[in-house]
C-alpha cells in the first residue's frame, strides 16, 4: 500500500498530472458555463424572489390588484416593495407579513409591477401574464381578447405570474386555462396556494398507470391516490404550508366545487431538471476528449519508463513485476478517480452560489461514476496495450486509436439499427445510460446490472491481460 | 556464500543468451565478471538482481531465491548499472526517497537517509537537481546511493568505470574494496581487466554465455607468473649467446637477448655481460588479459 501511495503522490504531483487536473477544473467550469448559457437559464429561472396574484378589471376601469410574493422555498416574504406601473403613473406598497399586496389602480393595458427585496428584482405584467383565466361563474366570460372586452362592462380575471424554476408544480393554469387557482409547490413539498373566491379544494397526488384518468366527485379512476389533503380556501388568503408528496406520484389531481383538474408532476424543481440536463450534455461533451489525458497519463507514467528501461531499476527495489504494474496502474487509477470528482465540484459550487440549486453527494457520486469508468476503462486498456508492446509510441497510438474506433462503433450501430444496444451495453462505461436516467428522474428503460457488468469487464479485462503479460514477459 | 549462481539459462526469443550459467561470489570476496562484448555479463546481473526472469536456474542472495522470494532477496542486493536510467524528470532527493519507499522507509527516514548517503556517494549539494541534468557517473553515484538504502551485504557493480573519470574510477575501485573489508560480496563487470587484476579475489570468465573457468586470482598469478629475462645490450656477438646459455635458453633477437627459463642469478648474468654493455635487463611477466584470451581461446581448462 505504501507503494502506491508513493507512486500516486509522485505521479499526482507530476507537473503534467496537475495541468490535467486543472484541466479537469477547467472542464468543471466550461460544463457550468455551458449550463447557464447555452440551455438559457438566466437569473430569472433562480431568483429567490417569487410572485403571483389576480388583476380584477372592473367595469369602472379600474385594476385591483391583489397579489402574493414568496420565496423559493414555498415562504411569504414580507417588506417586499411593489411599484406598480401604469398609463400615466406609479403606485406602490409593500407585501404584508403573509407576503400579500393589494392595489388598485387605473385601467392601463400596459400595467405591470415591479418587485423588490434585498437587491432582488422580479417584473410582473398585471393584464398580459402567461395565463388570461376567469371563472365564467364568477366574473364572466373571459377570453384572451378579455381586456379589449373591459369596456363592455364584464369583469375580468387576469392571473399574473413571474416565478423561478425551482416548483415542481408551477401552476395548474396552464392545461387547464379556467382554474381559480395559483397553486404552486417550491422545492419538493412546500405548497403555496392562492385565489380570488372561496373554494373547498381537494389536492390529490396520483399514481397515474394510464392517460385516461377521470377525476370527479365519485372519486379518481385511472390512477391511484397515494395521498391527499384538503383545504378551505378564502379569497385573496394565501396558504403556505408544507406537504408530504409520495415518491411515487407522478400525477396531481385538483378537485374543487368550481373546477376540477389535473396535471403531470415531476419530483424534481424544473430548474434542477433543467440543470442537470444541461449539465450532461455538456459533460458528454467534455467527456469525449478526456480520455486522451488519461491515455497521454498512462503513456507517461508507464509505457515510457518501461521503453526507456526505467522500470527497470525500479524493479531492481524489493518489488514484484506484478507488483509493480499494479501500484503504477493504482496510482493512475487514483488520480483519474480524483479527476472524476474534480470535474464535478465546479458546476455544483456555480449551481449553489449562483442559482442555490444544491445536488446530493449521491448525485455528485453518481455523477462521478460517469467520467470515473470511462477514464478507468481507457487507462487500462492503454496499460494492456503498454504491457504488450514495448514501444511507448505504438502503445499511445492504439490506446487512441482504441478510442476513437469505439466512438464510431454507435455510428456503426446507428446504421444496422442496434445504435441502442450497442450504447446500452457494448461501449465503455455504459453504466452511464442508467446513472443519466436515474438522476434526471426518468424511467430507467436498460438492464442495470447488464450495464455494470459490461462497464466493470471493460475495466477488469485489459487490467488483468496486461497484467498477466507483463508478469511474463522480460521488462 | 553470499551470491550464488545455480544454472541460469535465458533466452532472448530463440537466441539463447545465457546458457547454465553458475558461480558464486563468497563474503567478503571481490569476484571480477570478464568477457567480450555481448559474452552475457550484463543479462547475467541483470538476472541476478531480479530484473530478468530466467527461464531456468535461480540466484540465490544471502540464501533468498530471486526467482522465488524476489523482495526478500533484493532487499540484500545493490546494483549499479553500466548505464543506469531513471525517470529522468523529477529531482534526484524526490527519487530517492520515491525508492526508498520500496524498502518500507518512511518519508522523513528516507530524507535523513538520503542527505547522508547522498554526502557518502560524492552528490553532496546536487540533491534536488533534476535526474535529466546528472552526468553518467553522477548517474552511477545515485544509483550506488539507492543501492546503499538497505545497506546489502553483496553488490554489483556492470562495467561501472565506464565512462568515468579518474577521480570516479578511483572512487568506484576504492568502495570496492573497503565493501570487501566489511565482508561484502562483490561482482564486478569490467573489460578494464587491469583493474579487475588490481582489485579482484577470483575472475569469473564468461564467453558466448557460458562460464569457461571461474579461477582464484592466486592461480591466475602463478599463470602468468614468467621465468624470462630480457637484456638489452649496447653491442653483441656469438659470445652473448654463449655466456646466456649458462642460465637458460637463450634467443637473440638484435640487440636484445630474451633468456627463456631462466635459471641462476640476474646478477651475475649482468657482471659477465657487463662488457657488452648492458642497457636493461628485466624479467618478462604476463597478464590477465593473455589469461583472458587462452581462456576464451580453450588453451586453458
Amino acid at each position: 500500500m505504501r507503494s502506491v501511495l508513493y507512486d500516486f503522490k509522485r505521479s499526482f504531483l507530476r507537473l503534467s498530472v496537475l495541468l490535467l487536473l486543472f484541466l479537469f477544473i477547467l472542464g468543471g467550469n466550461g460544463i457550468s458555463y455551458n449550463v447557464f448559457n447555452n440551455n438559457n437559464i438566466n437569473p430569472s429561472a433562480y431568483e429567490n424572489l417569487n410572485v403571483a396574484g389576480f388583476s380584477i378589471i372592473s367595469t369602472l376601469g379600474t385594476i385591483h390588484v391583489y397579489g402574493i410574493v414568496f420565496n423559493n422555498m414555498g415562504q411569504p416574504v414580507s417588506g417586499a416593495t411593489i411599484c406598480v406601473h401604469y398609463s400615466g403613473g406609479v403606485m406602490n406598497t409593500t407585501t404584508s407579513s403573509e407576503g400579500l399586496f393589494n392595489i388598485s389602480i387605473p385601467y392601463s393595458n400596459s400595467s405591470y409591477a415591479i418587485v423588490k427585496y434585498d437587491g432582488m428584482v422580479r417584473n410582473v405584467s398585471l393584464i398580459c401574464g402567461s395565463v388570461v383565466m376567469a371563472n365564467e361563474s364568477y366574473v364572466g366570460n373571459v377570453s384572451t381578447n378579455a381586456i379589449t372586452n373591459v369596456t363592455n362592462g364584464n369583469n375580468n380575471v387576469v392571473l399574473f405570474t413571474n416565478t423561478s424554476e425551482f416548483y415542481d408544480l408551477g401552476s395548474l393554469s396552464n392545461p387547464y386555462p379556467y382554474c381559480p387557482i395559483f397553486i404552486a409547490i417550491m422545492n419538493h413539498n412546500h405548497l403555496v396556494m392562492f385565489t380570488y373566491e372561496r373554494l373547498n379544494v381537494s389536492l390529490g397526488f396520483l399514481q397515474a398507470n394510464s392517460n385516461e384518468i377521470i377525476i370527479n366527485s365519485s372519486g379518481v379512476s385511472g390512477a391511484k391516490v397515494l395521498k391527499e389533503y384538503n383545504f378551505s380556501l378564502k379569497p385573496f388568503t394565501p396558504v403556505y404550508t408544507t406537504i408530504e408528496v409520495p415518491s411515487e406520484a407522478n400525477c396531481v389531481g385538483i378537485l374543487s366545487n368550481s373546477y376540477v383538474g389535473r396535471t403531470s408532476y415531476s419530483q424534481s424543481p424544473t430548474l434542477y431538471t433543467n440543470i442537470v440536463d444541461g449539465y450532461f450534455s455538456a459533460m458528454g461533451l467534455f467527456l469525449s476528449f478526456f480520455p486522451f489525458v488519461v491515455i497521454y497519463l498512462a503513456y507517461a507514467m508507464f509505457a515510457m519508463p518501461r521503453d526507456t528501461g526505467a522500470l527497470e531499476f525500479i524493479l531492481a527495489r524489493p518489488i514484484t513485476k506484478g507488483e509493480l504494474y499494479m501500484t503504477r496502474f493504482s496510482a493512475n487509477a487514483i488520480t483519474a478517480i480524483i479527476a472524476s470528482f474534480l470535474i464535478n465540484i465546479p458546476p455544483n459550487v456555480a449551481f449553489i452560489s449562483i442559482a442555490g440549486v444544491y445536488l446530493s453527494p449521491q448525485f455528485i457520486l453518481l455523477a462521478s461514476i460517469i467520467p470515473m469508468t470511462l477514464l478507468l476503462t481507457y487507462l487500462s486498456i492503454t496499460y494492456m496495450y503498454a504491457s504488450l508492446i514495448k514501444s511507448s509510441g505504438i502503445a499511445l497510438g492504439l490506446g487512441m486509436g482504441t478510442y476513437i474506433i469505439i466512438q464510431v462503433i454507435p455510428v456503426i450501430g446507428n446504421v444496422s439499427g442496434n445504435y441502442t444496444l450497442i450504447e446500452d451495453y457494448i461501449v465503455p462505461a455504459s453504466i452511464s445510460q442508467a446513472i443519466y436516467s436515474y438522476l434526471e428522474g426518468a424511467t430507467i428503460s436498460v438492464n442495470v446490472g447488464l450495464e455494470l457488468l459490461s462497464t466493470i469487464l471493460w475495466i477488469v479485462v485489459p487490467l488483468v491481460i496486461g497484467y498477466l503479460v507483463f508478469k511474463r514477459k522480460d521488462i | 556464500m553470499m551470491i550464488v549462481v545455480e544454472g541460469i539459462t535465458k533466452y532472448f526469443g530463440n537466441r539463447k543468451a545465457l546458457d547454465n550459467v553458475s558461480f558464486e561470489v563468497k563474503d567478503g570476496e571481490i569476484a571480477g565478471f570478464v568477457g567480450l562484448n555481448g559474452a552475457g555479463k550484463t543479462t547475467t546481473i541483470r538476472t541476478i538482481v531480479g530484473v530478468l526472469k530466467p527461464n531456468s536456474g535461480d540466484a540465490l542472495i544471502d540464501g533468498k531465491s530471486i526467482v522465488k522470494e524476489k523482495k526478500e532477496a533484493s532487499k540484500n542486493v545493490g546494483w549499479v548499472p553500466e548505464l543506469p536510467i531513471f525517470e529522468m524528470d523529477v529531482r534526484a532527493l524526490d527519487y530517492f526517497i520515491y525508492l526508498a519507499g520500496y524498502y518500507g522507509i518512511s518519508k522523513d527516514e528516507a530524507l535523513k537517509l538520503g542527505k547522508q548517503l547522498f554526502e557518502e556517494v560524492g552528490l553532496s549539494g546536487r540533491e534536488r537537481d533534476k535526474l535529466k541534468n546528472y552526468s553518467q557517473g553522477m548517474k552511477k553515484r545515485f544509483a550506488l546511493a539507492v543501492s546503499l538504502i538497505s545497506n546489502p551485504k553483496n553488490f554489483l557493480f556492470d562495467e561501472v568505470f565506464n565512462g568515468l573519470d579518474p577521480q570516479g574510477i578511483q572512487f568506484f575501485r576504492d568502495l570496492a574494496l573497503k565493501m570487501k573489508k566489511e565482508g561484502k560480496a562483490i561482482l564486478f563487470s569490467s573489460h578494464i581487466l587491469t583493474e579487475v587484476e588490481a582489485i579482484a579475489d577470483k575472475v569469473v570468465f564468461i564467453h558466448q554465455g557460458k562460464i569457461l573457468k571461474v579461477m582464484s586470482m592466486n592461480e591466475i598469478r602463478n599463470l602468468i607468473k614468467s621465468n624470462d629475462v630480457k637484456v638489452v645490450l649496447n653491442q653483441v656477438n656469438e659470445n652473448v649467446v654463449q655466456i646466456a646459455q649458462a642460465f637458460g635458453k637463450p634467443e637473440l633477437s638484435g640487440n636484445t637477448l630474451l633468456i627463456h627459463d631462466f635459471n641462476g642469478d640476474v646478477s651475475v648474468l649482468a657482471s659477465k655481460l657487463t662488457p657488452y654493455g648492458v642497457l636493461e635487463v628485466s624479467k618478462l611477466g604476463r597478464n590477465l588479459e593473455e589469461v583472458f584470451f587462452k581462456v576464451i581461446r580453450g588453451e586453458l581448462r
